[in-house]
């Protein structure tokens, strides 16, 4: 049975290639069915900006037309042979994806979008512009047939060459979107901030998903040049790259199936429906609104919510789960694999050292001259009132933010750069508000923290290589051992986001250990837990310490950081009042003026209130 | 040499009209961090309305007033419509996605609905003034280039006085800068919101009524207009105010430069073209700061 579900894709795959055999109607196989099958590689491109890695490009008609005229000239101008030509456009549209990526990924917001739409127009005036080349608004016409020999692709036959084109795209993209990229991607997606600092480069990688992405669109419009041996302006509109998103969404994203579903609905119902073509873009304007609102999974997600709830089919299998298969190792098999802390050595040496360490925000000063010392091998306990600047430390100390004035050193070497360069030079953290991916199972939010193991470009990942594999085994295996070591084994097939909130936090710390950190910054880690939960959280912190990774530990339950504390800073209003031993601080007079206003004796901190 | 400041005044007034959409991405993007991508389609839509009455000849200056104001009325509304069908059911899902697809759909709509009204012919559009010129000192001057300038100015001014000196208007700023604090100070942010795609809407709106006697009114006019503006919301500063000024006249004028020094075809890439250089070398626009998110 399993097999069959696995085969099963391939077999389909493998049966449509015979389609012409059965249907000779030219009109439904060259003109429907090749465009289909073209517009499918665009869009399971697309998918990976818009569905994997949350951005928008509105100028994919745009990049699709690179590829249809550069194919177009070479072949018509220099003659140079068609699989050469899809090389060449591919490349070409990969160039441009450089161009608008790289400048317009740095920032968040609409800047792709932006940036697309006007590179879509660029392009149209381009093509009218450049008639040397393009013969502007006329239109190449002579683009040469496709006969080698006894291998004709003309007609019908275009089909013999488009469909398996299209079934290798569709494959290469399955292969990214199951490896550490797509998880990756999707980690972007979910919550940048702690992609970052699980050590995924926000940038770089929105940026390759981007270019793959214009890869694609550039691949198809070679192909696409083919379908009617003419290729003029007003087919790459604006309104062809509102058309790609309409299929893309309308389908499903993040779904093989539902790029396809879509991309066909979205190609033959005009067909259908000829009497309202004078009304297309109006129908296919609500069918998005629809779809955003009312069908948010599209076809595919539909279709998966009936068939869950006649019990057809079981829940959602997330994109962990056949990380398995690949890796060939199942749950529960692997063995014990501990913490592997940096370098274990310089016990009660410095670790992390900050001096002067300042930020402003306009006129207010958050953290001000900051100088702390967390020993190696120590839990290091960073308290103070609401607002005193605890969580900005952290954010510094993360890359988060960068300081105004004073430095931070980690292991004797000043520390500078993104959440992502510093997450791999050892310091991990967990957010005062829980920042794990929720769509994503357990599993595959610890292998978001173990993203750092793996190396190796595209194309281990699409041919899947013995070292791909290698690495996802022992990912895997690693992640196993991370979920045990917080208790959490037995739910790493769950959604993280149905988890309850003290595991939530426990996940947290499972992933920030990932990164194999040296020092970990636990932000208010038993913020609303129960007393049961704050029991296994202190049972946790020291778990880790006693593995060999020193702990930065903020929080408010002061009776937890009295116990676990092997040393305890006291900020107030951005600066340092106290630090010293547990008892030290209890007894200190500045520190309970701080959090009780007054000087009163009888107080300790033991007994203050807590949040 | 005479030529040559008329073709400045030109770019100018080209660059004053971009500013003045770009000016109201950047009021919605201050208040929402959303923009509307089918704002071109919208001073298209505007466009038509006053040109049903005003007419394709010089108008007396209360019925082109009145198309203004039928046009902006007409944005108001379409701003309502989008806030409530594309915006706000996005802002609940929480990613960028949503909205811009949802806005880029509207757009898709608003300009077949223009075809299947309108059709698809262009159509000249009246104005205050005819068809001649002013000539000051040996330079003649298309007085509705004047008129493109006072009124973009005069509007974008407007709503910074406003903004500073009014309860309301310093509402808008709060809501700009923190929304949670805006909203426990008592600010009532939805209308904060509401408001600010309703200047924004209908400031594109009369866009179109400006510009539309200096160029053509058609279902496509606004695809490159909204678009550049984009470039020059980018150039400014997304979150800059009045540097989408800056922003205009610099790509007004380089649009006129090329059309008159490179090519024609050619007038449509300096926006491209600057906006990849703007967001390359300062990102934050030329008059922008660069905001440090919260975690």
């Amino acid at each position: 049975m399993e097999s069959v579900k696995r085969y099963a894709p391939y077999l389909v795959a493998i049966a449509l290639m015979f389609i012409p055999n059965f249907i000779s109607n030219e009109y439904i196989v060259h003109s429907v069915l090749c465009k289909v099958c073209i517009y499918i590689i665009v869009v399971a491109g697309l998918d990976l900006v818009v569905g994997y890695s949350g951005d928008v490009s509105a100028g994919h008609a745009g990049l699709f037309a690179v590829g249809a005229y550069t194919a177009a000239v070479l072949m018509w101008k220099l003659h140079w042979s068609f699989p050469i030509c899809m090389v060449a456009g591919a490349a070409l549209a990969a160039i441009f994806g450089v161009i608008l990526g790289v400048p317009a990924l740095r920032l968040r917001g609409p800047y792709l979008a932006v940036a697309t739409i006007a590179f879509g127009l660029i392009i149209q005036t381009i093509i009218n512009e450049a008639v040397p080349l393009t013969q502007g608004s006329s239109g190449i016409k002579e683009i040469p047939r496709l006969i080698y020999g006894p291998i004709n692709f003309e007609g019908n036959n275009l089909f013999y060459l488009v469909y398996p084109v299209m079934v290798l795209c569709l494959f290469v993209v399955n292969h990214i979107v199951r490896s550490y990229w797509g998880r990756a991607f999707e980690a972007l997606k979910e919550s940048p901030v702690a992609a970052g600092c699980s050590g995924v480069s926000r940038y770089r990688t929105k940026l390759a998903a981007f270019i793959l992405s214009a890869a694609f669109a550039g691949l198809a419009g070679t192909l696409f040049c083919h379908v009617d041996k003419y290729i003029g302006p007003p087919t790459f509109s604006f309104e062809l790259s509102v058309l790609f998103l309409i299929m893309l969404i309308f389908g499903g994203t993040r779904s093989i199936m539902g790029n396809c579903l879509g991309t066909l609905v979205v190609v033959v119902l005009p067909d259908l429906f000829n009497n309202l073509n004078d009304y297309r873009l109006m129908i296919f304007g609500g069918l998005l609104l629809f779809t955003l609102y009312f069908m948010p999974g599209g076809i595919v997600g539909m279709l998966r919510k009936i068939l869950e709830k006649t019990g057809l089919m079981k829940a959602p299998s997330r994109l962990g789960v056949p990380a398995y298969v690949v890796a060939g190792v199942k749950l529960g098999e692997v063995s014990a694999v501990h913490l592997r802390p940096g370098d274990e050595t310089g016990k009660g040496e410095p670790l992390l050292v900050t001096k002067g360490l300042s930020i402003k925000f306009g006129g207010l000063t958050a953290v001000n001259g900051l100088d702390m010392t967390v020993t190696r091998g120590q839990i290091h306990a960073l308290i103070g009132p609401n607002g005193s600047g605890k969580s900005t430390t952290v954010n510094l100390l993360s890359g988060i933010y960068q300081p105004t004035s004073g430095d931070i050193q980690f292991r004797g070497h000043p520390v500078r750069g993104s959440a992502d360069q510093i997450s791999r030079t050892g310091i991990a953290r967990t957010f005062q508000n829980v920042a794990l991916f929720g769509d994503m199972s357990v599993l595959d939010n610890v292998m978001v923290g173990l993203h750092h193991t793996f190396s190796g470009g595209l194309l281990p990942i699409v041919f899947r290589t013995p070292s791909a594999r290698q690495q996802a085994a022992e990912a895997l295996a690693r992640a196993d051992a991370l979920l045990d070591f917080v208790g959490l084994r037995a739910l790493a097939t769950e959604q993280a986001r149905n988890l309850p909130y003290g595991k939530q936090r426990l996940l947290e710390i499972a992933r920030a250990l990932g990164s194999d950190p040296s020092l970990l910054l636990l932000d208010e880690p038993a913020a609303g837990l129960t007393a049961g939960e704050i029991a296994v959280m202190d049972a946790i912190i020291r778990k880790v310490r006693d593995a060999g990774v020193s702990v930065l530990l903020i929080e408010h339950h002061m009776s937890l950081v009295m116990a676990v504390s092997d040393e305890i800073t006291v900020l107030d209003f951005g600066q340092k009042i106290a630090s010293g031993t547990p008892d030290q601080i209890q007894a200190n007079d500045r520190v309970i003026n701080a959090y009780l206003g007054t000087s009163g004796s009888g107080h300790t901190l033991a007994h203050a209130p807590t949040h | 040499m005479s030529a040559f400041i008329q073709l400045v005044f030109s770019g100018v007034a080209l660059g004053m009209i971009y500013a003045l959409i770009a000016f109201g991405y950047n009021i919605t993007f201050s208040t929402s961090r959303t923009l509307n991508f089918s704002q071109g389609d919208f001073l298209m839509l505007g466009a038509f309305t006053a040109l049903s009455i005003i007419g394709s000849k010089q108008s007396a200056i209360p019925i082109w007033l009145l198309g203004l104001l039928a046009a902006a009325a007409l944005g108001a509304v379409l701003a309502v419509v989008l806030l409530e069908v594309a915006i706000r059911p996005a802002l609940k899902t929480g990613s960028d996605v949503s909205w811009i697809l949802a806005t880029l759909a509207l757009g898709i709509i608003a300009k077949n609905a223009a075809e299947r009204i309108w059709g698809t012919d262009e159509y000249p559009m009246g104005s205050p003034f005819g068809r001649g010129y002013w000539n000051i000192g040996g330079v003649s001057i298309d007085p509705k280039e004047v008129l493109v300038v006072a009124a973009a100015a005069g509007v974008m001014i407007a709503f910074e006085v406003f903004r500073r000196k009014s309860l309301f208007g310093k509402a808008v700023t709060a809501v700009a800068s923190d929304k949670d604090a805006a909203s426990l100070m008592g600010i009532n942010v939805p209308v904060v919101i509401m408001f600010s795609f309703i200047v924004s809407c209908a400031i594109a709106a009369m866009g179109g009524v400006l510009i539309g006697p200096i160029q053509i009114v058609s279902s496509t006019m606004g695809a490159l207009l909204g678009t550049k503006a984009y470039a020059v919301s980018v150039i400014g500063g997304l979150n800059s105010g009045l540097g989408v000024i800056a922003g205009g006249l610099i790509l007004g004028l380089s649009e006129q430069l090329t059309a008159r020094y490179i090519s024609t075809g050619y007038k449509d890439t300096p926006g491209f073209v600057l906006l990849i250089l703007i967001l390359l070398f300062r990102p934050n626009g030329l008059f922008g700061k660069a905001t440090i998110k919260k975690v």
